[in-house]
């Protein structure tokens, strides 16, 4: 089974907090934020392992990025993965999430054409810093493969390569369950699984494996389709929400804060209920 | 009445009406009167629904307030498959031409979306938390990026419609004049190959005998900061307390297994809040989190660190140990 799996690299969401916008030049600024592999993605390579453990075939991950994505990849290569292909090119800068997809199909069909085509590809469902979530889909209908967003869990039944795999795809009030046939696109939630850490082995693995730079020469697409010109939304003015508050002290003993907070409860009109049993 | 047309999905949950269509509704209501003003005459509202509908969710559409709704029905759209849906609202899209398409981002809006803005080559915002016109007509789409830290402003300058999905809980139901809409059938014609690659073979839905948070008008939440599984429960009989209550958790909480409900996880990946009291535990104010309590009312938060984020956006703000805190003012409850 030959899996493709699209990374992303991302400042690190743990530290987002610390993200500010110059009041000056209106740009954001992320200094000292590190950047790090999208969690999801990770969650997608994990996914990509456990069938290749069951199933076989090769695992290639694909991300768009600038030149100092290669860090990144072979993070994910020291994770198991059997070759990488960065897309770079200053060309591609400025792209939406239709343009981005547009670039990374052109890319999984270049690596399809030159060895095997693939069964499936795989993506976190969503980057933790745009956080769209389109990119499976529209990755999906691009490719004119099936494709499912939000899934959660995987199940791969029966020996050699599968015709269709079941997945569970999260929704507001529990899963859908559906049959997908391959080839597919599907993009995965950081439920579906805890991604392995990479050993030491790994990592001087790493640096021997298949590892190719697709630029927009490489790729030829078609040059309306990519970069900001080829992306129909354009991003305007950024802001920082005014989320804050007075942030009033209540101090003391535990018991002394317990009852002044009752009587702030009750003096915004919340009722307490007397004996409590409001969920029974 | 001007040609311009604003679609809005209305969601078909098993043949009753998503909530979400309604808030999406007095949006787009509120989007018509500026739109009104500057181009002298209201854009056509029409609700858009796939699939068979109860005669009562028909009727909800009907009278909701929308000029028109756009029933697609065919044989093989009565279960959900995001192929098809997708591709039989895009032909509806291509007859009618709407300006703009409003989603839920729920997970049927998500999916259907993206694949909707390939299919008609047009640019898709994604979990919008406003939407406006400016005075020269520009359809602004507020979308959060790096969990909610930073809100960007979206323009579709060249490209229709202009899709957007808006997370639900961020715009209220409003009621608006009741109308008779039009109903106009469409029946897509749907190729048999897309018809089999995906095939829904069952729905799990979750048993939940508690209030959605959503729906809560007091949040009891916990994060990290409650540090075990037993400490948990005390945020349970502190809901108790109060009517219409729920438990919230944050995604830390989530991944540590103090709770297995994700339908209560409250933030960017996760529910949009807007209680009347929202008592957060433990819980150090990653934006993620932040940008799905941003409506509360009144917001109370422990942690034990003093510089704690989640201090910024709140009301009250008590330094200390959540679960101490919480036991003490449990035992307070009782002498209610």
């Amino acid at each position: 089974m030959n899996i493709g799996v699209l990374v992303k690299p991302v400042p690190d969401p743990e530290q987002y907090n610390s993200i500010t916008i110059d009041p000056e030049t209106k740009r954001l600024n992320r200094s000292g934020v590190p950047t790090i592999v999208n969690p999801s993605d990770k969650c997608a390579v994990e996914a990509a392992l456990k069938l290749k453990e069951k199933f076989g075939g090769k695992i290639v991950i694909f991300t768009m990025a600038p030149p100092d994505g290669r860090e990144k990849l072979m993070e994910v290569l020291a994770m198991g993965a059997d070759e990488a292909v960065l897309v770079s090119d200053r060309e591609f800068g400025g792209a939406d999430t239709l343009a981005t997809s547009y670039t990374l199909v052109k890319a999984v069909e270049k690596k399809s054409a030159e060895s095997e085509s693939f069964d499936l590809i795989l993506s976190g469902n969503e980057s933790a810093d745009g956080a769209t979530g389109h990119v499976p889909a529209q990755v999906g209908e691009m490719l004119g493969f099936n494709h499912l967003s939000a899934i959660v869990q995987i199940v791969a039944e029966g020996e050699g390569r599968p015709d269709s795999l079941t997945v569970f795809q999260k929704i507001e009030n529990g899963k859908n369950e559906f049959e997908i046939k391959l080839p597919a696109v599907i993009g995965v939630t950081r439920d579906i699984n805890k991604p392995r850490y990479t050993s030491a082995m790994g990592v001087i693995k790493a640096k021997k494996k298949p590892f190719d730079t697709y630029d927009c020469e490489a790729l030829s697409p078609d040059k309306s389709r990519i970069g900001i010109e080829g992306s129909p939304t354009k991003a305007g003015a950024i802001f920082t929400p005014d989320t804050g508050r007075k942030s009033e002290e209540l101090s003391g003993s535990p018991e002394e804060i317990a009852e002044e907070l009752v009587k702030r409860i009750k003096a915004i009109g919340v009722t307490i209920n007397s004996g409590g049993g409001c969920r029974e | 009445m001007s040609n311009r047309k604003i679609f809005i999905y209305a969601e078909n949950d098993c043949g009753a009406i998503e909530n979400s269509y309604f808030e999406l509704l007095s949006k787009a209501a509120a989007l018509n009167v500026k739109l009104t003003e500057l181009e002298g005459a209201p854009a056509q509202l029409c609700a858009v629904t796939v699939g068979e509908l109860g005669e009562d969710s028909l009727n909800s559409l009907v009278e909701s307030g929308t000029d028109v709704v756009y029933s697609i029905t065919d044989e093989s759209l009565t279960v959900y498959n995001p192929a098809v849906y997708s591709e039989a609202v895009a032909q509806l899209c291509k007859l009618e031409e709407p300006y703009i398409f409003l989603f839920a981002s729920t997970a049927m809006g998500t999916e259907l979306a993206p694949s909707l803005g390939v299919k008609l080559h047009t640019g898709v915002s994604a979990h919008c938390v406003d939407l406006r016109f400016d005075d020269s007509g520009a359809f602004i789409q507020d979308v959060p990026a790096f969990g909610g830290k930073v809100i960007g402003e979206i323009l579709t300058p060249d490209t229709l419609p202009q899709i957007a999905t808006v997370k639900p809980g961020i715009f209220q139901c409003e009621c608006l004049a009741a109308k008779s809409a039009e109903v106009k059938k469409f029946s897509p014609s749907l190729d048999s190959t897309v018809l089999d690659g995906i095939v829904l073979k069952d729905v799990h839905v979750k048993d939940r005998d508690s209030l959605p948070v959503e729906q809560a008008e007091t949040i009891i939440c916990g994060g990290f900061g409650m540090g075990c599984d037993e400490n948990w429960e005390v945020l349970d009989r502190i809901a108790n307390y109060f009517e219409n209550s729920a438990v919230g958790c944050t995604r830390p909480a989530l991944d540590e297994d103090w709770t297995d409900d994700d339908g209560t996880m409250i933030g960017t990946s996760g529910k949009t809040v807007r209680p009347k009291l929202y008592i957060g535990a433990g819980i150090s104010g990653a934006m993620h989190h932040v940008c799905g309590i941003s409506d509360a009312e009144f917001i109370v938060s422990i942690n034990k660190d003093e510089n704690a984020d989640i201090f910024n956006v709140s009301d009250i703000k008590i330094v200390g140990d959540a679960v101490k805190i919480l036991t003490a003012f449990e035992e307070r409850l009782v002498q209610e």
